[in-house]
């Protein structure tokens, strides 16, 4: 067995260093900003005089503001580079989140106001109101400097057809549907559905991937946090990635996440050109070691995967992103070993947090990134 | 003759200013003062939109609550807040409701999530006790336990209500259309709603369901003195699979809660005057299908409007 059979990769975001935050704001960058970005160069062997210089300047241009964008990607990379991560990305640095980002750079979408998420959350809803369109290329800015700044291979999230569609209002396709109250309008609404989300597979996502293909990437990863919001529509999702994907020639993943994994079946048996299902476990499972049912109960769903005979490889997540507990190499080295013995070939395991870490500290992101790194060696050496 | 009448029903969006509010509040950049002031605004403000709309009852949209469990669940011995889930097929979510020792409602606790207005007619929503039992959790009891638990704490708040006058009491019940619940499991669903009827003395009892096809409960309800009102989600429910004589007045969920497409005005009529024609309901009341507070505010707003427009009509086609 050779080294580094595990592979490791992140998921997406990390959370974003404070000057980066206040520069974007047109705050002032004060002294504990400055430390911070000093204290993780060192950390990370990172030369930063420039960064400093853009810091400390009193009244920074946009191109000076867009630099310090450009340097919260390089010390992301550095990050993930340093705790040992395989794949990497930069911790959607030069991204807002993964909704308004998206929306924002497309035809086709009105905001129309906060809606609440829970308790006292809102996010900004938009709705379709035209054929949706690219406005301005969602990634390719970032790819071409990430290519700049890192070796390693380079995986891109984006956020996936189905839950552009699920998190925005339709005023567009629904307007063919007006009718309500029979068998018929019931039946035209599910008709305009399916036409929105596919659509936005076929001119946002799909042109999407390929300028991104295009630019060099290998490994476009697709997010779909909504994938299971609606059951009856767990095939409609999978439709709209097939759609996004079709014709184009790379590697392509899905991670879905906080979702109820058992409505998956059988959809995704009719996935095509998915090569990994990065999933959130950790989250669901106990920290105590082993390798029994009872000490994994996390990892369950993988049986299912297993059952249908799922070929594609599993983005396994064994660190949990809503919580600073720092997992033990020992622990994620169990919890990549029991999944490798459910699903009976380690090669189809690549370890992987959770989710986005940005709601920690980069301290703590940086301490369960090395940890993941550590418990993949650790259960490589156990299968040797 | 059918009589139409309008409301509105559920937790209605709070205005950007008040969400604002209760941002800044959490993050202490505002005090309390100031979002119980935003708040009183926000009521009035609604309060007026139904006055100016000319809707028949008034509620109170909810403001003031997290979700459709919290003011139940701190101002209930014995209930205390879960973990986070997600509302049926809504990119919302709610604090799961956990059950941990007998329920006792706190009437002190409860009155301010309850504001009657100075004046109309009153009407509030609250969620049936099946759907609070199913989306409960009580580790020590069966569901039927648990669902006379929920059905007892209802009572209270039911009677708590019928006293200070509240003209309609309205229970929303989503899970039985969704989860498609047989005839037996709405069986039991009724017998829950038939002893809460037995608590109002003055208020209007009313069922509505929503998020599926209702088909089979109003059927399985369609019988003499069992409830006044009972309403369905036409964005999920057939009329022409409606029992043709009802037994009780009707509410024609009708505007979408959920998408932020504003009806087109002619539909909706075409729509109501079929559902005269077939229902023949002694009154029917026009109302949203699901709770507005999916939508942002300023688009409930024009669904609402739109709910004037339609009562005009049918005023002047008597």
């Amino acid at each position: 067995m050779t080294k580094n059979y595990f592979i490791t990769h992140e998921i997406g975001s990390l959370a974003k260093p404070e000057w980066r935050v206040k520069s974007a704001l047109g705050k002032p960058i004060g002294q504990s900003e400055i430390n911070e970005a000093v204290l993780w160069a060192k950390t990370l062997s990172i030369k930063n005089d420039r960064l400093l210089s853009l810091l400390k300047k009193k009244n920074p241009s946009q191109k000076d503001k867009s630099d310090i964008k450009k340097w919260a990607s390089v010390y992301a990379v550095g990050l993930l580079e340093k705790a040992g991560v395989d794949v990497v990305y930069d911790g959607e640095q030069q991204r807002s989140e993964m909704y308004q980002y998206a929306v924002n750079r497309s035809f086709g979408f009105v905001f129309r106001g906060l809606v609440r998420s829970f308790d006292n959350k809102y996010y900004q809803k938009a709705a379709c109101v035209g054929k949706p369109r690219i406005k301005k290329p969602w990634h390719t800015d970032e790819l071409k400097l990430l290519q700049n700044i890192t070796n390693k291979r380079i995986k891109i999230p984006i956020t996936g057809a189905y839950t552009i569609a699920t998190w925005s209002f339709d005023e567009f396709y629904a307007r063919k549907a007006l009718e309500i109250g029979s068998k018929k309008a019931l039946m035209e609404k599910e008709k305009a559905r399916r036409a929105f989300v596919l659509d936005v597979a076929r001119h946002l996502i799909r042109p999407n991937i390929k300028m991104l293909l295009e630019k060099g990437a290998t490994w476009i990863q697709i997010d779909e946090p909504a994938a299971t919001t609606i059951p009856s529509e767990v095939l409609l999702f999978v439709e709209s990635f097939n759609e996004s994907v079709k014709g184009l020639k790379g590697e392509f993943s899905v991670h879905i996440c906080f979702s109820d994994y058992n409505l998956l079946f059988p959809h995704i048996e009719r996935m095509e050109n998915c090569s990994q299902y990065a999933l959130e476990l950790s989250n669901r499972d106990s920290i105590e070691l082993g390798v029994s049912d009872s000490k994994r109960p996390g990892y369950e769903i993988l049986k299912q995967f297993k059952k249908y005979k799922i070929k594609s490889r599993i983005g396994l997540g064994v660190i949990d992103i809503h919580s600073d507990f720092l997992e033990s190499p020992e622990l994620i080295r169990d919890r990549i070993l029991y999944a490798s013995k459910i699903l009976g070939d380690p090669k189809l395991i690549n370890p992987t947090p959770d989710c986005g870490l940005r709601t920690r500290t980069w301290k703590v992101a940086y301490h369960k990134l090395s940890a993941m790194v550590q418990g993949a060696r650790l259960a490589e050496n156990s299968l040797t | 003759m059918t009589k139409i009448k309008t409301f509105i029903h559920g937790v209605y969006p709070r205005s950007e200013i008040l969400a604002q509010t209760t941002r800044d509040v959490e993050r202490k950049r505002l005090s309390k003062e100031k979002l119980w002031q935003q708040l009183k605004n926000d009521f009035n403000r609604l309060y007026k939109l139904q006055k100016n709309y000319n809707l028949d009852y008034f509620e109170d949209g909810k403001l003031n609550w997290q979700d459709i469990f919290r003011p139940i669940i701190e101002s209930t011995k014995g209930l205390e807040v879960g973990p986070l889930t997600r509302w049926f097929d809504n990119n919302c979510f709610y604090r799961q409701p956990v059950i941990n020792a007998k329920l006792r409602l706190d009437e002190k606790k409860i009155a301010k999530f309850f504001p009657k207005p100075r004046t109309g007619k009153w009407k509030v929503t609250l969620l049936s006790p099946y759907a609070f039992a199913m989306l409960t959790k009580d580790t020590n009891s069966s569901f039927a336990e648990k669902l006379d638990k929920l059905t007892k704490l209802t009572a209270e708040l039911i009677k708590y209500l019928d006293e200070r006058g509240a003209n309609i009491i309205q229970l929303n019940e989503p899970c039985i259309p969704y989860y498609k619940a047989t005839k037996k499991e709405i069986d039991v669903f009724a017998k829950s709603i038939e002893i809460l009827k037995k608590t109002t003395k003055n208020s209007k009892l009313a069922v509505y369901f929503y998020f599926g096809d209702s088909s089979l409960a109003v059927k399985t309800l369609n019988r003499d003195n069992l409830v006044d009102i009972v309403g369905v989600d036409f964005f999920k429910t057939d009329l022409s699979s409606l029992p043709k004589k009802l037994k009780f007045d009707f509410i024609a969920g009708v505007l979408d809660g959920r998408n932020s497409l504003v009806e087109n005005e002619e539909a909706l009529k075409k729509f109501i005057k079929e559902i005269i024609k077939y229902l023949k309901p002694e009154v029917l009341y026009i109302s949203n299908s699901s709770e507005l507070d999916l939508l942002p505010e300023p688009v409930a707003r024009k669904k609402v409007e739109l709910l004037l427009k339609v009562k005009n009509y049918f005023s002047k086609h008597d």
